[in-house]
């Protein structure tokens, strides 16, 4: 039985490796390894406070950081039944898309394009296409200054609070967005017409088993009630283990999601196989000619379908500030917060999927339990069979040829290996002494 | 004149950066700095950077000296990524300075770096060594500040 490593990835977050088992000629099995040390941030929280969580969480990842602290606040609320204004809401929402917007242009633009452009880097694209390099910084600076206008600062947000948010921002904040977006989304259909040139890949093709959060509200949905797979089930977020049903596997400190079994996929694409009907606009338009009607047979099309979802965030914000402008702001935040005995789930569609975060809490309202379950978790074990499947149609013989294939299919899936937060945990929950 | 401190909180000596800027708010500072706390800022730190004059980053290094050492760096000093590939992690800072260049957009810039104890404990907070030296890290990190607004005034 023969081996071939690849080391670390190039172009993904964190550190991971993949490494291919070769029996004669024939691939038996891909794994990819996170090198990355055992995250122990999960046991970092018990203990805390119920107001400190957002904070902590939102310090694992500086992509996500507002996916995190949402996410905490979201399960906190659940909690304790607090409520929340709708003017706060929709900030919220803005935020959402804020991070959609950097999140998506920084893999876009600068870590996905040089795939498609056949270069090692964004260092080399910057010379041969400047203006799409420029459009990705100016976007990914727009997608931060979101945030830092709605959640206080442009990475680790500090405006969020159980039950809205601490302050709401100026009128002419908003204004300042929206020109911006409005001048980004003048620019959409030349970056469309950059990106249709490119054919994607065909390194694999197989039938897969899709996961997102959906609502019965009629917009494209980055939170909702339940959650749906590709096969037609709904679950209430409270059964969000029947999918991320884990197992831990030995060459990964990550553990790994299967639901009835099988892998999974979440993020962008997952988002437009099942929500993808709610895209409306200029969204709607760049997935007819970014996508093919069927996308589900590749991981490859989630590059262009988070190029769609940035189209949509663009869209979707600027709409929300035009409400938020027309409206009486003052309000986002509602009473005090009574922390009670009991438990709250909070789940939010972040770029890369579906994110959960689950507290227990004592009556004083520190953490008993934490449970933080990212889209990369879960979408590991999907990885790993989708690399399996593009190894064996790979000429095994051309060693280069390999690597670029399998970096290529792994980093579609804009892994953050970094914040696959779920950890092993050295201890028992019984033995906590917290 | 911007001042980001860089670096994870949760991992113990690693968010030293981070600490550090935030002490320094409490300081007294030439007239014209503004701190920021950068966290795991990553690729965000070009957006940070992009259209500044001068900028300080004030960050965890690995260095062959004792943990608490101020290094004082220049960013052509700034570690080469081990291969000629992308990976955000690997070296953010390299990767954002090259593409800077790129686009000639690099401010004028002074590196602060200071070597960690322990940067492998989940941990809120620093080390015991670093904890003890903090007081005079901070310290060296305002005179090197003050020392480098001086130079822009003088120019």
């Amino acid at each position: 039985m023969g081996k071939m490593t690849i080391g670390h990835l190039a172009r993904v977050e964190g550190h991971g490796g993949i490494t291919v088992h070769i029996d004669g000629e024939k691939v038996t099995r891909v794994d990819m390894d996170v090198y990355e040390g055992s995250r122990l941030y999960e046991a970092l929280l018990v203990g805390k406070r119920y107001s400190e969580v957002a904070s902590i969480t939102s310090r694992v990842c500086g992509i996500c950081s507002a996916g995190h602290a949402l996410c905490a606040t979201f399960a906190v609320e659940d909690a304790f039944g607090v409520p929340v204004p709708p003017t706060a809401k929709i900030l919220r929402d803005l935020l959402i898309h804020g991070e959609n917007i950097e999140s998506h242009a920084l893999h876009f633009f600068f870590l996905a394009l040089p795939d498609f452009f056949g270069k090692k880097s964004v260092l080399h694209l910057q010379g041969d296409a400047p203006e799409l390099v420029s459009a990705g910084v100016s976007l990914k600076k727009l997608g931060n200054r979101i945030q830092e206008i709605v959640g206080g600062r442009p990475v680790h947000p500090v405006n969020l609070c159980p039950g809205g948010l601490v302050s709401p921002p100026s009128p002419g904040e908003l204004r300042e967005l929206l020109s911006q977006m409005e001048n980004h989304l003048d620019n959409v259909d030349l970056i469309t017409s950059e990106v249709e040139k490119v054919k994607v890949p065909e390194l694999l093709s197989r039938e897969a088993t899709f996961v997102a959060l959906t609502s019965d509200e009629p917009d494209y949905p980055f939170t909702g009630e339940k959650i749906k797979t590709s096969a037609g089930e709904e679950y209430p977020l409270g059964e969000f283990r029947r999918i991320c049903h884990e197992r831990v596997v030995r060459h990964s400190t990550a553990k790994q999601s299967l639901y009835s079994g099988k892998p999974f996929m979440v993020g962008a694409l997952a988002r437009i196989v099942i929500n993808g009907e709610k895209l409306g606009g200029k969204a709607r338009e760049v997935r007819e000619r970014l996508l093919p009607p069927d996308p589900s047979r590749t991981p490859l099309h989630n590059n262009n379908a988070q190029f769609v979802e940035l189209v949509h965030s663009l869209e979707e914000s600027a709409r929300l500030i035009r409400v938020l402008l027309d409206s009486d702001t003052s309000e986002v935040r509602s009473g005090d917060v009574i922390p009670r005995e009991g438990s709250g789930i909070g789940a939010l569609e972040v770029p890369r999927g579906t994110l959960y975060h689950y507290y227990e809490f004592d009556g004083e309202g520190k953490v008993r339990d934490a449970e933080i379950i990212t889209p990369t978790a879960q979408n590991l074990a999907n990885i790993e069979s989708d690399l399996t499947i593009c190894a064996e149609n790979a000429p095994l013989e051309n060693r280069l040829e390999v690597v670029r294939r399998l970096e290529m299919v792994a980093r579609a899936y804009d892994p953050c290996i970094s914040c696959s937060v779920h950890i092993i945990r050295k201890e028992e929950r019984g033995e906590r002494s917290g | 004149m911007i001042v980001i401190g860089l670096g994870n909180i949760l991992l113990c000596d690693e968010g030293i950066g981070v600490h550090v800027v935030n002490a320094l708010r409490e300081r007294e500072l030439p007239d014209g700095v503004e701190l920021v706390d950068g966290g795991v800022a990553g690729f965000t730190l070009l957006n940070m950077l992009e259209g500044e004059t001068r900028a300080v980053i004030v960050d965890a290094v690995s260095a062959p000296l004792p943990p608490g050492t101020v290094v004082r760096l220049d960013p052509k000093e700034v570690g080469k990524s081990k291969e000629e590939k992308y990976s955000l992690h690997d070296f953010s800072l390299r990767d954002v300075l090259d593409l800077m260049n790129l686009r000639g957009t690099t401010p004028e810039m002074l590196i602060l770096g200071i070597v960690p104890g322990d940067i492998h404990t989940y941990k809120i907070g620093l080390s015991p060594e670093l904890e003890e030296k903090f007081e005079d890290i901070v310290e060296k990190v305002r005179k090197e500040i003050e020392k480098y607004a001086r130079q822009e005034r003088s120019t």
